[in-house]
């Protein structure tokens, strides 16, 4: 890039200069550049996807067995709808309601869910519901979430209660979040707030799956019941 | 962005005021197409549909609407390949690419049959083999070839797709005969002359340069739908990786676009002196606007941990900005802005004035009967520009009766206050306007005394008709004007002053006349030089330079 040239009739201006090459070789650098940082954002939003794709594994697996777990016979039997059998809880269940997730999934894996058993009618302790702790740790432990990453981390995926664009520690975990209908005739129709480990899972609940982007903002998965 | 551009002058001829048509001045007259009904069929056709030596036959409008069409073919292209939009409507899709390969073989097959009356071809001993082997029959039969060819052959909808990007090239058609006339304007040029002929407005562009700018303009339309899309949740879950692609491909086209105008602007004039120029250029708004056009994609890329990239994101919709480039509206509100900034500023400062008192006030009587609301200075703020803009949310409201009295006084204030700024832009851009119709008037004035309009003339009348959107009617009307005020001049001019002092209405029309040569002499003198001898050298009293600045406006 050199001193401005006079216009066109100079005999003497060289149609091509060595600034002209150098602009071009400058022009070819930035496409270089542009082009390796548009395959850099790519990837991120890849791993994006990556996260989106998540959250819908888990909205697809949560919306399949919605109905199945409150079925008699439940196979896992730490996420089951319904109370507890007596006889599930008693003899092995860990005192703590809020069991470690290995024990939880031992006992819904050794128990044999048998609500009619004439035992458990006959046991002192109360009926008692699965909590979304238990459940949670279950899946996260025991099934095919359990091999699920985080694609920014590559380490498995955090279960966090919002996501907050000020924590890039947030970015690809997911947030599960409870919605509750409000009474009829309310201003608002539901209201979101967050799952906690200890709500019970004993009856339906309204469930909102969302993830947070590479600029750990939510990106909204699914609303379902489970 | 002003792609319209004046016609070549050398094609304009010269006009007579006696028989002036403004039509045909501002090159509006609808040609009609001389072409013989007598012609045989295919020489008729030939010289309707794709003779470019006719004015007024239909071949513009048919390459203007391929054009079109290819580019529709584009965009299907990029959007086959998302399946959140390709699947819910296939058959859509399926029936555009029927209707587009149905017009292509019917221009195809078109251009075959007529090939024997293009002078390009009929000399040649079989015109139709001829026109089939040259290069844009060749792209175009590229362009159909694989649709029939998947009907006899089972080709794989992926190569499909990757022969259907050869209708792209369907383009060069249109880029290729531009690119041959920029080439020849700017025959001799430096490599650098033509690269500011290709960026900058300049009589060397050509079409070259108009398409430049349209296919800038269009992407600046592209990424910012896209910004606007991006926020859908329900469009950008599905096309978020493709929003990114975009993103990146709009960024490397105009940091190209920025590259090149900086290291061109130095053939500017104004910007000539290197470095310093490049610099000067950097500086200027509109180049400033390219680089915010460009920052937030870099930003998001190397500081996304330190930004908000939603931030970033909204950011990148000031690329709509870059469109203002050589829009003259736009010109002419930043000078009405600053000539009248004094008096903007001045009512900003009653304006910033008022607000403080009005809260102040406010929080003086409000503040014990609701705390919550009128907390303090800075939070009645809020509710003395909601009062005094007129706007009147009405979530904060004073509810004591010092408030409600002090609210009912203020409200008529503000009503005044808040108006100056809007009126007085609204008064100076009308005034820039009427400014600008004089000075348009003057140049006709100009233009029409010899009694002809050269082509010079009739490219700057056409030239500035556009840049102030008059029509046929209102330069008619000008022109009638002027043609009124040339007869009165010369008709007063022939008469001595004292006979033109003794008809009030003579003289009145003479004074009319002496005030416009004033103002012509105003605008067509160097003011700076002017008052320099006329003030320093006091060649001019005080009140007859009073006078002269009173005339001339």
């Amino acid at each position: 890039m050199d001193a401005p040239t006079e216009p066109p009739s100079a005999a003497t201006a060289k149609a091509f200069t060595r600034g002209d090459a150098g602009f071009l070789v400058f022009i070819a650098l930035v496409l270089v550049a542009v082009t390796a940082l548009g395959v850099l954002a790519r990837r991120e939003a890849l791993k994006t996807e990556g996260t989106k794709r998540n959250g819908e594994q888990w909205a697809a697996w949560l919306t399949q067995e919605s109905a199945k777990r409150f079925e008699p016979g439940y196979a896992l039997a730490a996420c089951a709808g319904g109370t507890k059998a007596a006889a599930a809880v008693a003899p092995e269940a860990p005192e703590n309601a809020e069991a470690a997730p290995e024990n939880a999934a031992a006992t819904s894996e050794n128990a044999a869910p048998t609500p009619t058993a004439p035992t458990i009618a006959s046991a002192p302790t109360p009926p008692k519901a699965n909590t979304w702790g238990e459940c949670l740790a279950f899946l996260s432990t025991q099934t095919e979430f359990k091999d699920m990453r985080n694609p920014f981390t590559g380490k498995p995926p955090v279960f966090i209660p919002s996501c907050n664009p000020a924590d890039h520690g947030h970015i690809g975990s997911i947030v599960f979040d409870k919605v509750t209908a409000n009474p009829p005739g309310s201003a608002v129709a539901s209201v979101t707030s967050q799952l906690l480990e200890t709500d019970s899972i004993g009856d339906k609940v309204q469930l909102k799956i969302a993830v947070c982007d590479k600029g750990s903002y939510a990106i909204k998965i699914a609303e379902l019941e489970f | 962005m002003d792609t319209q551009q004046t016609p070549p002058v050398g094609k304009l001829k010269t006009l007579s005021i006696k028989d002036l048509d403004v039509k045909s001045l501002m090159g509006n007259a609808v040609e009609d197409a001389n072409i013989s009904r007598d012609l045989p069929m295919r020489k008729w056709l030939y010289s309707w549909l794709l003779d470019p030596t006719i004015a007024g036959n239909h071949q513009k409008g048919i390459d203007k609407w391929i054009g079109l069409l290819i580019v529709a073919n584009l965009f299907v292209l990029v959007f086959e390949h998302v399946p959140g939009i390709y699947e819910p409507n296939r058959g859509l899709f399926h029936f555009f690419d029927i209707f587009s390969i149905g017009i292509f073989t019917i221009e195809y097959l078109m251009r075959l049959y007529l090939a024997p009356e293009d002078a390009e071809f009929k000399a040649r001993k079989n015109a139709r083999l001829a026109y089939a082997t040259s290069p844009f029959a060749i792209i175009d039969f590229l362009a159909v070839a694989p649709f029939y060819l998947q009907a006899f052959l089972p080709v794989d909808l992926r190569v499909l797709r990757a022969l259907r990007l050869l209708r792209i090239l369907k383009l060069f058609r249109i880029i290729i005969p531009a690119y041959q006339d920029f080439a020849i304007k700017n025959q001799g040029r430096t490599f650098r002359q033509k690269i500011h002929a290709l960026v900058f407005e300049s009589e060397y562009g050509g079409k070259l340069q108009e398409f430049f700018h349209l296919f800038i303009a269009a992407w600046v339309l592209i990424s910012v739908l896209a910004v606007i899309l991006e926020s859908v949740h329900s469009i950008s879950y599905l096309l978020n990786v493709e929003f990114v692609i975009l993103d990146s491909i709009a960024v490397a086209i105009f940091t190209i676009e920025y590259c090149m105008r900086l290291y061109s602007c130095v053939e500017e004039p104004g910007f000539k002196n290197g470095w310093a120029g490049r610099w000067r250029q950097a500086k200027s708004p509109s180049t400033v606007i390219d680089l915010l056009a460009i920052l937030p994609f870099f930003l998001e890329v190397f500081l996304h941990h330190l930004l908000d990239l939603r931030f970033l994101r909204v950011f990148r919709l000031t690329r709509l900005l870059k469109l203002t480039r050589g829009n003259d509206a736009t010109a002419t509100l930043a000078k009405v802005i600053s000539r009248e900034w004094p008096v903007i500023a001045a009512a900003g400062f009653i304006m910033i004035l008022l607000v403080v008192l009005t809260a102040s006030l406010g929080y003086l009587f409000e503040y014990e009967a609701q705390p919550d609301k009128f907390e303090n200075i800075p939070t009645s703020i809020y509710w003395a520009v909601i009062t005094l803009a007129s706007v009147g949310y009405g979530d904060i409201s004073p509810v004591t009766t010092a408030g409600r009295v002090m609210t009912i006084v203020l409200a008529f204030i503000g009503i005044g206050i808040f108006a100056i700024p809007a009126a007085l832009l609204s008064s100076a851009f009308s005034d820039e306007l009427h400014k600008e119709r004089e000075e348009l008037k003057n140049n006709l004035y100009n233009i029409l005394k010899d009694g002809v309009i050269d082509p010079d003339e009739i490219a700057i009348i056409r030239r500035e008709a556009l840049r102030m959107h008059l029509n046929e009617a209102e330069i008619k009307a000008l022109i009638k004007l002027i043609e009124h005020e040339l007869e009165k001049e010369a008709n007063l001019k022939s008469l001595p002053i004292n006979t033109i002092a003794e008809k009030p209405e003579l003289a009145v029309e003479h004074y009319k006349s002496l005030l416009s040569q004033i103002r012509q002499l105003a605008m067509l003198t160097d003011p700076v030089a002017f008052d320099a001898i006329a003030v320093g050298k006091d060649r001019l009293s005080a009140s007859e330079a009073a006078l002269w600045k009173q005339i001339k406006g």
